[in-house]
């Protein structure tokens, strides 16, 4: 199948094998046609080794189609970089046209904390609950947090771009407390949830997107209960108000 | 010897960290604070070396003396294999 989807301002032409990356795709189909930035071409190939790759860890996957949407994530996300864009793992909350990003280990509580934003202000909405892409341009410009297609479970996402303010790790605790912190402090958890090429040169390159991210975004260590009746206050006092600054 | 990782330069508020990278850089989980030299140091460990030529190599790129190089170099080692991060 062949379709154009734009993703992170960038229109990209895929070649796919199998529909389920078309059905997956549909929020980012464009309506007609468009000169791409980038092509894809999957082959049966590319969706061998990965699922050899798939086989070296924990994952379980039994759909080849979910072979392939993986291919195709990949690519892009090594793709994107040119354009000055990089994959995060996080979920990521706007307000107010700000957008706010929580990211921690998979199974750790940023699906549930969001949905207490969206459930304690009505304006909230997700940009992206699970893989946003943001877009860190070489100018003053403020990072944007994009929308995309790869959304978790609970594909909680919006097509949008947001600039984005702050990102937050988060780490499960007794109490809710919050403090910012540099990026320096925070850099080895970060790398660990922004998606790292084996390609020397594009980690480089990754590198230097996350350099560029501490102009304009502040980072913070939340430290939180999600049981607790605070969370919620907490983050978004210190995020959105500027609170405990 | 050999670092067992491979290291990125990164600048970050005016200093220097060796971000690790590729396989293995997950468990590491740090960076290292380092200044030009141990960089240089780190990037010359990413390929089977001795400390002999280390040395030889940053007093021509520092054009420094043997004596003023050879025991940082020899230190800055010491600790890399305290910390778990060389292999003979």
């Amino acid at each position: 199948m062949e379709f154009t989807i734009r993703v992170a301002q960038r229109n990209i032409l895929v070649h796919s094998i199998y529909s389920r990356v078309y059905d997956l795709c549909k929020p980012y189909l464009t309506e007609e046609y468009v000169i791409p930035d980038i092509e894809i071409r999957i082959t049966d190939d590319l969706i061998k080794k990965e699922k050899e790759r798939i086989l070296s860890t924990s994952i379980i996957v039994t759909d080849i189609g979910n072979v392939e949407w993986m291919v195709l994530h990949r690519m892009i996300s090594e793709a994107l970089l040119a354009y000055d864009t990089m994959l995060m793992h996080g979920a990521v909350i706007a307000v107010d046209n700000r957008a706010y990003m929580f990211t921690a280990k998979s199974g750790t509580g940023k699906t549930t904390h969001i949905q207490s934003w969206l459930d304690n202000n009505d304006s909230a909405y997700v940009v992206n609950g699970d893989k946003p892409y943001i877009i860190i341009s070489k100018t003053d410009e403020c990072p944007m947090a994009c929308g995309s297609p790869w959304a978790g479970k609970e594909k909680m996402q919006t097509n949008t771009i947001v600039p984005l303010k702050a990102i937050a790790l988060m780490e499960r605790a007794d109490e809710n407390r919050i403090e910012r912190v540099g990026l320096a402090q925070i850099l080895p958890d970060l790398l660990q949830q922004v998606y790292q090429p084996e390609n020397r040169e594009k980690m480089r390159q990754t590198l230097t997107l996350i350099q560029r991210l501490s102009k304009n975004v502040s980072f913070w260590r939340f430290y939180f209960n999600n049981f607790k009746d605070d969370c919620f206050a907490v983050s978004y006092n210190a995020l959105v108000k500027g609170e405990n600054e | 010897m050999k670092s067992k990782y491979t290291f990125e330069k990164m600048e970050l508020d005016g200093e220097i960290v060796a971000v690790p990278v590729g396989e293995g850089a997950a468990e590491l989980h740090a960076v290292l604070n380092v200044n030009e030299e141990a960089m240089r140091i780190l990037e010359l460990l990413q390929e089977e070396t001795t400390e002999e030529n280390i040395v030889a190599q940053l007093m021509k790129e520092y054009e420094g003396k043997k004596e003023e190089i050879a025991p940082l170099v020899s230190e800055y080692i010491r600790q890399l294999f305290q910390e778990g991060l060389l292999e003979e």
